[in-house]
């Protein structure tokens, strides 16, 4: 069986920084400040997707379309839809 | 030893124990390769009826895509796919890359010469050139206009890639460090077009991985493990198209695959194989009965072939590295993994990569509990659950657990958000009576 990855000195960094938040932001109520930002602040909206796709193409353009969701049986939509591409012989 | 009971390596996995071989990956290049040759026949060479704009598949993109995804199929050893099919598809893209279309455009529009060219430049990287788009691109280059066009930083590395490309010019110095590669992305709460910005710069600064490293901004190691948080988002998305970019990282900056990034490509690899091309979010049932039956063939090829080509460009690139994709599995236990599964699976969200984890054993599910960790802090942040922001952070401290960037700028979210505590209950409307 393979051991956890060796972490860069990186990554160890990051994992001391990570505990220092934790050890220093233990005695605040996380749920409530939640409740306090989502009231008075503007929400994670500001950058949050809209629902809409987004892609710059190499023309300079910026494409968007609709985002739907893709579950399994969608999948199975999918492959019939792939079906209608003429196959290659090679 | 191997217990008697535990699965085989790779047994679940799509491609079973072949998986990320160099059958199984020349394989999904050459599905690519069949996707690119019928693209520019069905939708570039011939009258498709279709809207290409509108499925932002216009012709130019769609040549310069495919110039692309050939450069590295004529990188690979000879037999992935056949000299003379390569040959015959650059001939074939050579009389849009290098037509009568390209060069008026490249003369009238001097600041757009290498948009335009790009195709071209690519197709002559891969031994296929055209002296008069040289020239063509030449004049363009000593116009007045020629830098008349200010672009993004990520777009102005893609035009110092393809001068590198084209002529062998230097790229100016700190270009890389003013892109996502240097400055780094916001991964809680960033936009889709952040994450491209990184992915295309990533994409020019390596040459497509072909390269040897420039000067690249930061470390390799923190590039990797930046595109590694980026993906949990992608694959939580179900955004293969991103998803696929991001993997892009391992063979481009020739790390070793990490856990998350081998089982981002399994999941691909996976869907792959259960649609028959890595298929785009955009290519639903709705958009195909719109259209009339003769051109519901193109309108599959022009709306699923961008997704299938990345994933054509990131197992060619594999193939040129010996570092390989492979589930890493870890003697620490999966109960840390397994509640995080938990927890998820009672969202209504049900992503493929959540389908799909299930199949793993305890041991690999326990390697990856950086990404799940990664995941599931991203869905709280984004609805503001900040007290599961921390509950998961806590779950995260463990030495079997490495950090990863995403954790860093949640820890980072929590300590700005506790130091402006403060002011923002004084802010807080008062409560309404009741």
């Amino acid at each position: 069986m393979a051991r956890p990855p060796q972490a860069s000195s990186e990554i160890a960094a990051m994992d001391r920084r990570i505990l220092d938040t934790i050890v220093k932001t233990k005695v605040v109520d996380f749920e409530s400040l939640g409740k306090m930002v989502t009231a008075v602040g503007p929400g994670s909206a500001a950058l949050e997707d809209d629902g809409w796709i987004r892609w710059c193409g190499s023309d300079l353009r910026i494409y968007k379309w609709p985002r739907p969701r893709l579950d399994l049986e969608e999948l199975v939509i999918l492959r019939n839809l792939v079906k209608d591409i003429p196959q290659r012989s090679g | 030893m191997r217990a008697a009971n535990r699965p085989l390596p790779g047994a679940g996995l799509p491609g079973g124990p072949a998986f990320a071989s160099n059958a199984d990956l020349q394989r999904r290049v050459e599905r690519a390769f069949d996707l690119a040759e019928t693209t520019i026949e069905q939708i570039v060479a011939c009258e498709s009826g279709l809207d290409l704009s509108a499925l932002e598949a216009p012709p130019d993109k769609v040549v310069a895509e495919t110039a692309m995804l050939l450069r590295a199929v004529a990188a690979l050893p000879d037999g992935t796919v056949r000299r003379c099919r390569v040959a015959a598809l650059a001939s074939q893209l050579a009389v849009y890359a290098q037509g009568p279309r390209i060069a008026a455009g490249i003369a009238l529009h001097p600041s757009l010469a290498r948009d335009y060219g790009a195709a071209h430049i690519v197709l002559k990287a891969a031994g296929f050139g055209s002296p008069r788009c040289d020239a063509a691109l030449e004049r363009a280059r000593l116009a007045d206009a020629a830098q008349g066009r200010e672009r993004l930083p990520h777009r102005e590395l893609e035009q110092a890639w393809l001068a590198w490309l084209s002529d062998g010019e230097t790229p100016i110095a700190g270009l890389a460090e003013r892109t996502a590669l240097g400055r780094g992305i916001d991964l809680l709460f960033g936009k889709r077009d952040d994450v491209y910005a990184l992915t295309h710069a990533l994409m020019y600064a390596t040459d497509f991985g072909g390269a040897a490293l420039p000067g690249l901004p930061r470390s390799p190691d923190r590039i990797a493990a930046e595109a590694d948080s980026a993906l949990a988002g992608a694959l939580d998305d179900d955004d293969f198209d991103l998803a696929g970019e991001l993997l892009l990282a391992a063979p481009y900056l020739r790390r070793e695959w990490s856990p998350a990034a081998s089982f981002g490509f399994a999941v691909l690899a996976f869907v792959e194989d259960e649609v028959g091309v890595l298929p785009s979010l955009s290519l639903d049932r709705e958009g195909y009965e719109r259209h009339d039956p003769a051109s519901r063939a193109a309108y599959v090829t022009a709306v699923a072939y961008h997704t299938a080509f990345v994933m054509g460009l990131l197992c060619a690139a594999i193939l040129r590295r010996e570092e390989r994709p492979s589930l890493a599995r870890i003697e620490t236990s999966a109960a840390t993994a397994d509640r995080l599964i938990e927890d998820l699976l009672a969202d209504p969200r049900r992503p493929q990569w959540l389908m799909f984890i299930r199949r793993l054993d305890s041991g690999e599910r326990a390697a990856l509990t950086p990404f799940l960790l990664d995941v599931a802090i991203r869905r709280a942040a984004r609805r503001l659950e900040l007290g599961q922001v921390e509950r998961a952070l806590r779950r995260g401290v463990e030495p079997s657990v490495p950090a990863t960037p995403l954790r860093l700028q949640a820890a980072e979210l929590l300590q700005r958000l506790a130091a402006a505590s403060a002011e923002l209950a004084v802010q807080a409307p008062a409560p309404v009576p009741a």
